[in-house]
């Protein structure tokens, strides 16, 4: 951590302002290895960008992804496979920002409605074809009217307006009003892979599209095997690369039993512990012997109310107390070993770089909770030992969670008891779970949910009223509160950083007070790794499927130095 | 049947003169008291609720918590015996379900063949056919299962296993000497089913209740691993869950305290209704008993 | 009574028991043929509308599988979410969507999973060798071991050997399998790590030998394999030694006792050719329920086979996963009870007099 935050500084430091911007149209690709090696130089001297890495060895969900071309893969695990072929305009670098990439350059329009980017003349598919503008604008146009349509790719991106090809090097996108994510929406970790015109314009069914035609792109990997069984992935790497040869020659991606265990047992170059609490013995055990990455998680265990379920649920004063009442901490303590925090309460997670200061945090108070329960009528009318409802019958809470979330939910059920408040749980299966939350057939919800530290459009989706989010189980039922939708609507088309992230910070603000949906707990992040030959370790915010390993620049380029920019 | 005279060709050098499973069948029948006594006084017996956050996450084992903690800091003990309820609940209505629909079932269809036992076998084709355990995966999300639930709905999908062997030795039986020579005497079909067939079947009946009645406590188990089933009802199945779904569990000490006692509390419910079942052996097979006399 | 003695199997009669059976195969009337195919039609529609309405009647929604909200890249937009529902067929009336079913799988067509971007058939065939491969050789070395044992035991019954037999065997039951599985995998991958943690191959080995590929097999398949035996050793032995047990007081054996024939032959042609038929009936019960029954234990090893497949498409409501996996998993099990119903014949004669 303390290394990589060193490199940031220097590299600012060396190249200065000018030369780390992208909009200046003029900076070469910083990410060649002779670049990036120089200004890492200084930095730290045991990063050995010349030499390379004959393979890496990573652990894969079990869970199938689909089949990796942009129009089959499926959730973000799949997809991020597909980058390691599929190159976009921008890719992020350590710091989760879209970075030149096919792209050298990029600059937008005074009113932020036209966007030119300026490709790479080297750029080449790995069939031998050059990869020119004409192919960004077939991907687009296939993706947005096409036959990639019908996939649901780039389905977020109706907003674009018009993609041309003024030259062999330079595409034009017009947006028909202005998006402050726009460049993450097409250069993020899950934007838009462009592939290439020659095979895909005869392809109409592009969902069914399989075989070696389909795995060709322009990227720095190529994929020589593909287990479909297993969901394992042998990619080796492109040495005709046009950013250059890629440091890292292999990576074997496979599913392991337990990828700690593994990791222990010398078959895996690094392995995280996902979102579950790893033993302290182990955690020692493992930090001998490798170096320990953290970061603030980007996944929770989140309680939503039923606005729409009548009273208490309705009743502001009701969800705080309940807040008040949790002992969240403690969940921390029990669940993740102590490693996380309890949720922020503004519906961004930790890491999130539009998450608000002083936010109340509803700390473990349970006289306050007593007090609060109780000048709501909510009293004990027949001294059975817990709470009735005003009119004196036997007040009971549901509890709606999946099987994932039950140790959650045993935990909440145990603090509600506390105050006075009895609960029943019922546990249903994931898709039954996430059914009942979509339809709001549920008093309160417990929901695991990541992507804390995305674009605050996520949350948007979660809390506005008259936001498009029906399909998801994260949306809050039945909240309705006027001055949040106005600001959503605003932030969404402030390209002013600073006045956007006031807007979203008061956003956060009306959350924590109205508390439709309370964050439990957010687990750090951990993961293990052997710096011994490979030193691009290092988590990409905002994209969780990333992990500390799977970022195709940090592959490439092997190391984990920022790239200059604005 | 048997002239008493062949008895002296039965194998009485091989059989010990104390019979080994009367005392079995004793140990059986206390361990099962014992499992009735937990679910009689569990509440007073177990020093915690099952939920309640008795103590730190993964205590050892002490004086205040005699098999520790689990993650969330729970009472393992008090989990176990309160648990004792819900799994020997599930074993009878699981174990008694299926025998029942199972024995019915195939003895008729045994019995009676022609287009009845083609009838009943082909339902019994269609029940075996369906893939059983994604079925109950399937089901279990939809019926959303208490422990009870589960429980007929294991004894609805695996009778046919019960029914199939009934019926093969049904019709092994009637073809068998005995059953035909009654037959020629005139003997009528429930009467030959009551003193022929139902008592030759016994023995199976309880071999067939013994395995069903653990596999129902192991499927529960199982279906609760795999997310189907309610997670409130403390259960054997349910510690067990809980344990194999703490990754850390196998690389601390924690799976001796926290998996071991409910494997062996299952292990040992099992093996004491075993052991009643082959004590009671001797009474259900009346031949072997004469011949050991 | 001792003149029907000679009807029963007797051990100097060698005769192979597969004649019988093919004359019965050919002896029997077209019209019974049909019957019994008309029946086997008639159980497999039951089975292709049960599987086709089920996973519907279920809340959720099988394009979940496609994306999350988590990642960034859902589909907020209905518009676009119907245009995804209806590649997909699903935006179809429900008797729509069972006549596209049946059509399709009469033109052998399983269809294309949704949570895996892939021909349902093709998910299926990679699949279905391994979990033959594990379940084919548990079923077949438990039921070795349980027979000679459930033998041995009945014959000295209330022995002591029997009496550990059987609370061995009915522990060994017990356990529930991805307990058994867990216990097996921390004491021979974790603590004594002899056997891999996981997987059916190493990935992307390359081998030296079709010797060293097998090796490799066998190796992955040792744990999984042994969690699954001793789990249905226990099931079998006790019928086994239950059934010798019956059969001892039979008058055949009283007879071939008399007559003085060695106690092994007594043992494993007299009593044990008896009890053949309902182990045989189990064995079939056991190698169909095989096909999708070793579910805890893949999902313990992360072994590829159909069980985790299956619950990978009931997780995700992939509708034509579900069907096609269900489908196949009834086949299955359809064709061991044919193979059972021949043995019947082979191993008893009595049954199709």
């Amino acid at each position: 951590m303390q290394r990589r935050r060193l490199a940031a500084i220097l590299c600012v430091a060396v190249l200065g302002t000018a030369a780390c911007s992208p909009d200046t149209g003029q900076s070469s690709a910083p990410s060649e290895p002779a670049a990036s090696s120089a200004a890492s130089a200084p930095a730290s001297s045991e990063s050995p960008a010349a030499t390379t890495v004959d393979v890496l060895r990573l652990a894969a969900s079990t869970q199938s992804g689909g089949y990796p071309t942009p129009y089959a893969a499926i959730r973000g695990p799949g997809r991020l496979m597909t980058t390691f072929m599929f190159d976009q305009l921008a890719f992020p670098d350590v710091t989760g920002k879209p970075r030149p990439w096919l792209a050298n350059s990029w600059e937008s329009s005074a009113d932020g409605l036209a966007w030119t980017f300026h490709l790479n003349e080297n750029a080449r598919f790995t069939d031998g074809q050059p990869l020119t503008s004409e192919d960004v604008v077939f991907t687009f146009d296939y993706n947005l009217k096409g036959p990639g349509a019908e996939t649901g790719v780039s389905q977020n991106l109706s907003y674009i307006d018009s993609v041309t090809a003024p030259d062999p090097a330079t595409v034009v996108i017009k947006l028909k009003q202005e998006r402050p994510s726009f460049l993450s929406d097409v250069g993020g970790a899950f934007g838009v892979g462009i592939v290439p015109k020659h095979i895909w314009e005869t392809v109409t069914d592009p969902g069914h599209f399989q075989g070696e035609q389909a795995f060709i792109g322009s990227g720095p990997y190529i994929l020589m095997e593909f287990d479909q069984t297993t969901n394992s992935f042998d990619f080796v790497a492109n040495n005709d690369f046009y950013l250059g040869r890629p440091v890292v020659q292999e990576l074997r991606i496979a599913p392991v039993g337990d990828p700690l265990l593994a990791l222990a047992q010398g078959e895996l170059d690094s392995a995280s512990s996902g979102n579950a609490p790893v033993p302290q013995s182990q955690f020692e055990d493992l930090s001998s012997r490798f170096k320990v990455f953290t970061a603030k998680g980007e996944y929770n265990v989140a309680m939503f109310f039923n606005l729409a379920a009548g009273f208490p649920y309705d009743d502001v004063t009701f969800r705080q107390a309940v807040a008040y009442a949790l002992d969240r901490q403690d969940m921390v303590d029990r669940l993740a070993g102590g490693r996380g925090v309890p949720g922020p309460t503004g519906g961004l997670g930790p890491a999130n770089p539009f998450l608000a200061e002083g936010l109340p945090d509803y700390a473990f108070d349970l006289a306050k909770a007593s007090t609060m329960l109780d000048s709501i009528s909510l009293k004990d009318a027949n001294g059975d030992g817990t709470r009735d409802l005003p009119d004196g019958s036997a007040f009971r809470i549901d509890l709606l969670t999946s099987q994932s979330d039950t140790e959650e939910a045993g935990l909440v059920q145990e603090y509600l008891r506390a105050a006075g408040l009895s609960s029943d749980i019922k546990a249903v299966d994931q898709p039954t779970s996430d059914a009942a939350d979509t339809a709001g057939d549920y008093k309160i919800a417990i929901v695991h949910f990541g992507g804390l530290s995305g674009d605050p459009s996520g949350m948007v989706s979660r809390f506005a009223s008259d936001a498009k989010g029906q399909f998801s189980f994260t949306r809050v039922f039945g909240y309705r509160n006027q001055e949040f939708d106005a600001l959503a609507a605003q932030q969404a088309e402030e390209t002013d950083r600073a006045k956007r992230t006031a807007m979203v910070g008061q956003m956060q603000a009306i959350i924590a007070n109205d508390l439709p949906q309370l964050s439990l707990y957010v687990p750090d992040q951990l993961a293990f790794a052997d710096t011994s030959r490979y030193n691009g370790w290092a988590y990409t915010p905002q994209c969780p499927p990333c992990g500390i390993a799977l970022n195709k620049r940090m592959l490439f380029s092997g190391n984990a130095e920022p790239v200059p920019g604005e | 049947m048997t002239t008493p005279g062949l008895a002296l060709a039965a194998p009485a050098t091989r059989v010990p003169v104390v019979t080994g499973a009367g005392v079995g069948a004793a140990a059986g029948v206390a361990l099962v008291g014992v499992a009735i006594l937990a679910v009689l006084f569990g509440d007073q017996l177990a020093t915690f609720r099952a939920t309640e956050l008795a103590g730190s996450s993964l205590e050892a084992p002490s004086r205040e918590h005699l098999l520790g903690t689990n993650l969330l800091g729970q009472d393992v003990a008090s989990q176990l015996i309160l648990g004792t309820r819900s799994s020997l609940l599930v074993a009878l209505v699981a174990g008694a379900g299926t025998v029942l629909v199972g024995g019915i079932v195939g003895i008729l269809a045994g019995w009676f063949r022609g287009w009845f036992d083609a009838t009943l076998m082909r339902v019994t084709d269609l029940m075996l056919v369906i893939p059983k355990l994604p079925l109950l995966l399937l089901v279990g999300a939809l019926a959303g299962g208490s422990a009870l639930t589960l429980a007929f709905l294991i004894a609805l999908l695996f009778w046919p296993v019960a029914a199939r062997v009934l019926r093969a030795q049904t019709l092994s039986l009637r073809g068998s000497t005995h059953v035909r020579a009654a037959t020629g005497f005139g003997a009528g079909p429930g009467d030959q089913l009551r003193r022929h067939i139902v008592p030759a079947l016994a023995l199976l009946v309880v071999a067939e209740f013994i395995p069903a009645a653990s596999r129902a406590v192991a499927m529960l188990a199982g279906l609760a691993f795999l997310g189907v089933g309610d997670p409130t009802e403390p259960s054997w199945g349910g510690i067990m869950r809980d344990a194999v779904a703490y990754r850390g569990l196998f690389v601390t000490p924690a799976w001796t305290w926290w998996l071991l006692p409910p494997i062996v509390a299952v292990v040992m419910l099992v093996v004491a209704i075993t052991l009643i079942g082959v004590g009671a052996e001797r009474r259900l097979n009346p031949r072997l008993g004469r011949h050991r006399r | 009574m001792s003149a029907d003695v000679p009807t029963a199997p007797r051990g100097g009669r060698a005769r192979p028991p597969w004649p019988r059976a093919l004359a019965w195969l050919g002896g029997r009337s077209l019209a019974r043929d049909l019957r019994t195919l008309t029946l086997y039609g008639v159980t497999m529609w039951a089975v292709v509308t049960l599987v086709f309405l089920l996973p519907r009647l279920m809340p959720g929604d099988p394009l979940s599988a496609l994306d999350d909200p988590d990642s960034g890249t859902f589909i907020y937009d209905d518009h676009a979410r119907a245009k995804v529902a209806a590649y997909y067929g699903l935006d179809q009336p429900l008797i729509a969507q069972y006549a596209d079913y049946l059509s399709d799988l009469a033109h052998g067509d399983l269809g294309w999973s949704i949570s895996q971007s892939a021909p349902v058939s093709r998910l299926i065939a990679s699949r279905l060798p391994w979990t033959l491969l594990l379940m084919g050789s548990a079923v077949i070395i438990s039921s070795l071991i349980s027979f000679a044992l459930g033998v041995t035991a009945g014959w000295r019954r209330g022995g002591r050997l029997d009496r550990a037999l059987i609370v061995g065997s009915s522990a060994a039951r017990a356990v529930p399998e991805y307990a058994m599985a867990s216990l097996l995998l921390v004491l021979f991958a974790v603590l004594v790590p002899i056997f891999p943690l996981a997987g059916a191959m190493t990935p992307f080995a390359r081998y030296a030998s079709p010797f060293a590929a097998a090796g490799d097999v066998l190796r992955h398949l040792a744990l999984p394999l042994a969690a699954l035996s001793l789990g249905l050793l226990g099931n079998k032995f006790l019928l086994v030694r239950n059934s010798v047990i019956g059969t001892l007081g039979e008058d055949y054996m009283l007879l071939a006792r008399a007559k003085g024939l060695p106690p092994r032959m007594l043992k494993f042609h007299h009593s044990g050719r008896n009890i053949l038929l309902p182990f045989i009936t189990v064995l079939g019960v056991q190698l169909g329920f095989a096909a999708g029954g070793s579910l805890f234990v893949e999902a313990v090893f992360a072994y590829p086979g159909m069980g985790t497949l299956v619950n990978g498409a009931v997780v995700a409501r992939d509708y034509p996963l579900l069907q096609g996996t269900f489908l196949v998993l009834a086949l299955v099990v359809l064709l061991a009870n044919l193979l059972v119903e021949l043995a019947y014949g082979a191993v008893d004669p009595r049954v199709y007099r």
